[in-house]
């Protein structure tokens, strides 16, 4: 039996596995208080960082686990999907979704955690989301061909800076411990 | 004067960050190990809109690229993986507020605001980060948290042009957090 | 000295596991079921040989191979409803504004042999040797990758490699069909919208 299992499951088995997954990830989002708008915002006025230090802290984990899973031959990278690149858009995509972001002060996951938890503005902010969506897509001859552009497919960090997978690794692990250390001064300052 | 803590709702104090962010880690890492695919959010909303789409305008959604994609999907957008796992993550946040005592029905909101411009606020906040996830092909959950762990130069560029876009629109909304 | 709490405890876990992550070396292509050509000889042939079969893209692109690029020389709105996953688009072979390194393995396709063996033979002749071209065409990936058939009375050795090529059309997302009855003509090759709706969502 070789990971990831995918293979195994029939489709209503990977749906029966969304609903598991879905719950442990809406429980940790809860817990650290990603859930409030109020609590969340304080990530971009400076005063309680959380966003980064749960974010970066999940990225790390799961990146380390990913990468020795795969060096221990226990996980088979290739099977594992890796978003695309789309540059542009992506860039210019992120920025509006900042604004965005800054503007709920929830993101489309931590909107349903609210919701779920009697946040009237999370199930708006969710309501929100699927009418930006749903217009997005009734306009989307508009934006296709810029949509299209920048496809470079499935380009990863090692690559993009011609380093072994490894040495990036132990790099986003480095600027993550120092983020945290800087964090911590940052709210102390606040 | 810098806006203050934010408090925990009535209910047990928040859970340490790092922890947190290490059960999350562990969480993405499952889905990595079990399904190949990482986490997302926008995705579940881009296949809810297909099908709402096409529940309105069949032939329409079908002929629009961007629905049809989601249409087109095995089980159709109704049985999208996405849909799924967001159910289950509303149902996760239910249960753990729930059982820390944390349920509770308000709009929130900084004391200079008002409940209907919160809302207000919170809808546009919503509707441009929809447009936005479907520019970048996902929200902090599929790039930021997904990418980033999978360390794709895209996600990458989508975190850091995210948080500076945050940064660039929070002052404006200072006073409504106070 | 400070108790060690939890966050510290992480903290030091995740120094020791990046530190060790530099040192390790990149996690082996070889894995168990990939049959993707790693001696130096045959990676030679593979490399003289101008075609290369859709199966064999597949299994490139699925293994990750380094350096390689997937190029698409149908016009844009074609590239839009279905490509092979990970290609770019140069619409009439337009190959000069795209960024490709001699080292690259280049593999050109169009809708069928002809445009795409020409552009491959036009690039080896500017000096990047590792270019290719998809034999077939995107009809033979619909075909051969996306939707494989295995006809019911195949014998054991065709039944066992057909499980190889499911695993690997699903991976792409491509529906296999087993069981289709001697004797009847196999469905015909799906057209690429047929293809593109049955494509398995992979959104974020």
């Amino acid at each position: 039996m070789s990971l990831p299992l995918d293979s195994y499951f029939t489709g209503g088995q990977a749906l029966a596995v969304a609903l598991a997954i879905g719950v442990a990830f809406g429980w940790a989002l809860e817990r650290s208080g990603l859930g409030s708008a109020r609590k969340l915002v304080g990530q971009f006025y400076l005063t309680d960082l959380t966003v980064f230090k749960v974010l970066f802290t999940a990225i790390v984990t799961a990146m380390l686990g990913t990468f020795w899973l795969a060096r221990l031959g226990l996980l088979d990278l290739s099977r594992v999907y890796v978003p695309e690149t789309h540059l542009v858009p992506q860039l210019t995509g992120g920025l509006v979704f900042g604004a965005g972001f800054a503007l709920a002060g929830l993101c489309p996951g931590t909107s349903c955690v609210a919701a779920a938890t009697g946040r009237i503005d999370g199930a708006l902010v969710a309501i929100g989301m699927l009418c930006g969506v749903l217009a997005t897509g009734l306009s989307f001859t508009s934006w296709r061909d810029f949509y299209d552009s920048g496809n470079r497919g499935t380009w990863t960090l090692p690559e993009l800076l011609h380093l072994p997978y490894g040495v990036v690794v132990a790099g986003v692990v480095a600027l993550a411990l120092a983020g945290f250390r800087a964090a911590e001064w940052v709210e102390r300052r606040s | 004067m810098s806006a203050p803590r934010a408090a925990h709702a009535d209910g047990r104090p928040y859970a340490n960050p790092y922890v947190a962010g290490f059960g999350l880690g562990l969480v993405l890492l499952a889905a990595f190990v079990v399904m190949g695919r990482g986490l997302g959010a926008s995705g579940a909303f881009a296949s809810a809109a297909s099908g709402l789409a096409a529940a309105a305008a069949p032939t329409a959604a079908a002929a629009n690229p961007f629905f049809a994609r989601y249409l087109g999907q095995a089980g159709g957008p109704w049985r999208d993986w996405l849909l799924f796992e967001i159910a289950g993550v509303a149902l996760g946040g239910f249960l753990s507020a729930w059982l820390a005592g944390r349920l509770r029905r308000e709009v929130e909101r900084g004391r200079g605001v008002s409940p209907a411009a919160r809302l207000t606020i919170a809808f546009t906040g919503g509707a441009v980060m929809g447009f936005g996830a479907v520019l970048a092909r996902g929200c902090t959950s599929g790039q930021a948290l997904t990418g980033g762990a999978l360390l794709s130069v895209g996600s990458w560029a989508f975190m850091i042009t995210a948080f500076a876009g945050a940064y660039l629109v929070a002052p404006m909304l200072k006073r409504a957090w106070r | 000295m400070t108790p060690l709490s939890a966050p510290r405890a992480l903290a030091g876990v995740a120094l020791v596991l990046g530190v060790l992550a530099a040192f390790a070396g990149g996690p082996g292509r070889e894995h168990p079921g990939d049959s993707t050509a790693s001696t130096p000889a045959t990676a030679a042939a593979q490399r003289d040989a101008d075609a290369v079969t859709a199966i064999d893209l597949a299994q490139w692109i699925r293994a990750r191979r380094p350096g390689l690029q997937v190029i698409d020389l149908r016009a844009a709105d074609q590239f839009g409803d279905y490509h092979v996953p990970s290609a770019r688009n140069a619409p009439g072979a337009a190959l000069d504004s795209l960024r490709i390194a001699v080292e690259d393995t280049i593999v050109l396709y169009s809708e069928s042999s002809d445009q795409a063996a020409r552009a491959a033979k036009l690039l080896r002749g500017r000096g990047y040797p590792d270019a290719h071209f998809l034999h077939g065409g995107l009809a033979a990936w619909i075909e051969q990758v996306m939707n494989p058939i295995l006809a019911d009375d195949a014998s054991p050795v065709a039944k066992a490699e057909f499980q190889r090529l499911a695993e690997l059309s699903r991976y792409f997302g491509g529906v296999p069909r087993a069981g289709v009855a001697a004797g009847r003509p196999p469905a015909p090759a799906t057209s690429v919208p047929d293809a593109v709706v049955r494509l398995r969502g992979r959104g974020c």
